[in-house]
């Protein structure tokens, strides 16, 4: 194939875009993790961009000294397990049901779940109703509110459809329920889609932040998005340093901890259990975008 | 006759009976799912009614007294309700300017890419942002755009493009820019995938054609590409328009703070802190009901219309 000299040139800036961009997406986080684990008052004096000046675990020991980091912890890891786990579990058992004729009323509860794709009740009927099942303030509200959800069980319904028919018709002619069939026989065939389901379900318990928000007040029941989010002090006053509890926290650890590289840190351990998982995360994050938006 | 109908009906409700035990596993399973969507989804779509309503907490949605539109009424004559609209559309409006090309773009750029390994490499980082919380890219932002030693105020001042560093989530001019921008660096790889697997699912065979007919590469973009994921153009397009509103809830929340809220007060966070902190239930509902209703007229409209322009729309 002949290529042109225009078009070589455009390679050639395409490539450099792109690693410009690329840059961007990825230098932020390193630079983070950086000054993380830097000295902090040899990091305030500025400078560090890609490795530290004067490598320290300090921060990282400070922010696992405090018992509310802990707690949090352990919420959102909770959460994460509890959430995640009852979620694909209620909602594969919801889809397989679906994705046989046999079940009468299946046209009905589909239209009712499509239907909640499109409307709601907004925020206030759903905190009114969450408030009337003592939902607010209490742990499961992180998980009952998440079981279902429209998208996951189409998802779910498409795979099993798609599963060939053969070995549980065989199963239910040697006399199988609709139980057996499904713990035996379904749930091994797709454990494909139960890994994608679950690790997507669990990084949304990791990362939310508003249902805490919205509908838990007591502190100890606050997950690690929104305890950083008292750490990093973003929107309580518009002047960076005096963030809540950094002061005791400063001046109860050694003098190379500061405010801000406890703020970084404490960026690093919310994001590390996500880029653990991302290298699975990005390998089925494509399939599941493309059939999630082609059903949506 | 008449006995054997009846004979017959019985028959048949035995034999339903009978069919419905042996799936009595099926209607279990779907049982719980059913009670879900009924509480969590229907159940707040009934406390809707209470926009029209003067909300008793004690009596409850049902018997409370309706008072019609009275709540929106005092919504629209709040001295917020310009604010609050004017900084949702603004919002979503540059979101739609800034960001809704972007992926398609990129998705077109790294389609040229002809080393495979260099093409996943990029793809793959471009979408490391969407999987962190919007906490954690305020976070990674507020650091990099910090007045006190942050990256780009650093670079800025070392290029000679400002004399001062410049606080730039803290100045009311700056902060729509601030948001869209992490919209975008946080939004663009989720985009990038739908549209380059529309791209992907292009016929080869055109391009090898429109090669021979002495197409350049630009002429493929623009003849075969651009027109092959315009179906997928035309959905995002349409969805976004009904988000219009919507400006999105928890970036704004998080990135918002007091000195900034007569830009960042979007819909969303005004119905929250009326609604939740200061307990004005049937107002901050009757918000989140007009929010809704311009949604819905945002989407049928739009669909209408491109209907009409004889495009496929999305029902």
């Amino acid at each position: 194939m002949i290529i042109s000299r225009g078009e070589k040139v455009f390679q050639w800036i395409n490539y450099l875009f792109l690693s410009a961009l690329s840059f961007l997406f990825i230098y932020p986080f390193w630079r983070i993790a950086a000054l993380s684990f830097s000295e902090g008052y040899d990091a305030s004096k500025g400078g560090i961009h890609f490795w530290p000046r004067a490598f320290t675990l300090d921060n990282y020991k400070a922010i696992f000294a405090r018992s509310d980091i802990m707690d949090a912890y352990t919420i959102t890891i909770g959460r994460t397990l509890i959430g995640a786990t009852l979620s694909i579990l209620l909602v594969s058992l919801m889809a397989y049901g679906l994705s046989k004729d046999r079940l009468r009323g299946r046209k009905i509860i589909n239209i009712m779940i499509i239907i909640t794709l499109f409307f709601g009740g907004g925020l206030i009927p759903t905190y009114l109703l969450y408030k009337s099942l003592h939902l607010l303030n209490s742990f499961w509200v992180y998980v009952i509110p998440t079981l279902y959800g429209a998208s996951s069980v189409f998802i779910f319904r498409s795979f099993f459809r798609a599963l060939p028919k053969e070995l549980e018709e065989s199963a239910h002619i040697d006399g199988a329920n609709d139980l057996t069939v499904y713990t035996r026989i379904v749930f091994p065939l797709s454990l494909p889609i139960f890994a994608t389901m679950g690790l997507f379900a669990a990084v949304g318990h990791w990362n939310d932040y508003m249902t805490a928000t919205l509908f838990v007040t007591k502190q100890d029941l606050i997950p690690l998005q929104s305890l950083l989010m008292k750490i990093l002090d973003l929107n309580r006053s518009g002047t960076p340093g005096n963030s809540f509890g950094m002061v005791d926290l400063v001046s109860s650890t050694k003098r190379t901890v500061t405010a801000q590289s406890i703020k970084m840190a404490t960026l690093m351990v919310v994001v590390i259990p996500i880029m653990c998982v991302y290298p699975f995360l990005q390998k089925y994050f494509v399939k599941g975008v493309i059939i999630g938006s082609l059903k949506g | 006759m008449q006995s054997s109908s009846i004979k017959s009906k019985r028959l048949n409700s035995r034999l339903l009976g009978k069919e419905l035990w042996s799936n009595r596993y099926l209607y279990l399973f779907v049982l719980p799912g059913i009670i879900w969507f009924l509480v969590f989804c229907y159940q707040p779509m009934y406390g809707v009614l209470i926009a029209f309503k003067d909300y008793d907490i004690i009596e409850g949605v049902f018997a409370s007294e309706w008072v019609g539109f009275d709540n929106f009424k005092e919504f629209f004559n709040n001295p917020n309700f310009s604010v609050v609209m004017t900084n949702s559309i603004a919002i979503s409006l540059l979101k739609l300017v800034f960001g809704f090309p972007a992926p398609i773009l990129l998705a077109i750029l790294l389609n040229e890419v002809r080393n495979i390994v260099f093409k996943r490499i990029a793809q793959t980082i471009s979408y490391l942002p969407f999987f962190v919380s919007w906490v954690v890219v305020a976070g990674i932002w507020y650091e990099l755009f910090s007045t006190d030693g942050g990256v780009v105020n650093n670079l800025l001042v070392f290029l000679g493009l400002i004399k001062e560093p410049i606080f730039w989530f803290g100045d009311p001019d700056l902060i729509w820019g601030m948001i869209v921008a992490s919209d975008v660096w946080k939004g663009i790889g989720f985009g990038t995938i739908i549209y380059l697997a529309s791209i992907m699912s292009v016929n080869t065979e055109l391009y090898e054609s429109a090669v021979i007919d002495g197409a350049n590469r630009f002429k493929q973009i623009w003849h075969i590409t651009l027109p092959a994921i315009r179906p997928t153009i035309i959905l995002l397009f349409i969805l976004n328009m009904a988000g219009i509103l919507d400006a999105g809830f928890e970036q704004v929340y998080v990135m918002q703070n007091p000195m900034l809220l007569d830009k960042a007060e979007i819909i969303d966070t005004y119905v929250m802190k009326m609604g939740i902190f200061r307990a004005q239930y049937e107002m901050a509902t009757a918000v989140g009901v007009f929010k809704s209703v311009i949604g819905m007229i945002a989407l049928f409209t739009l669909n209408f219309l491109i209907k009409k322009t004889g495009e496929e729309g999305i029902f």
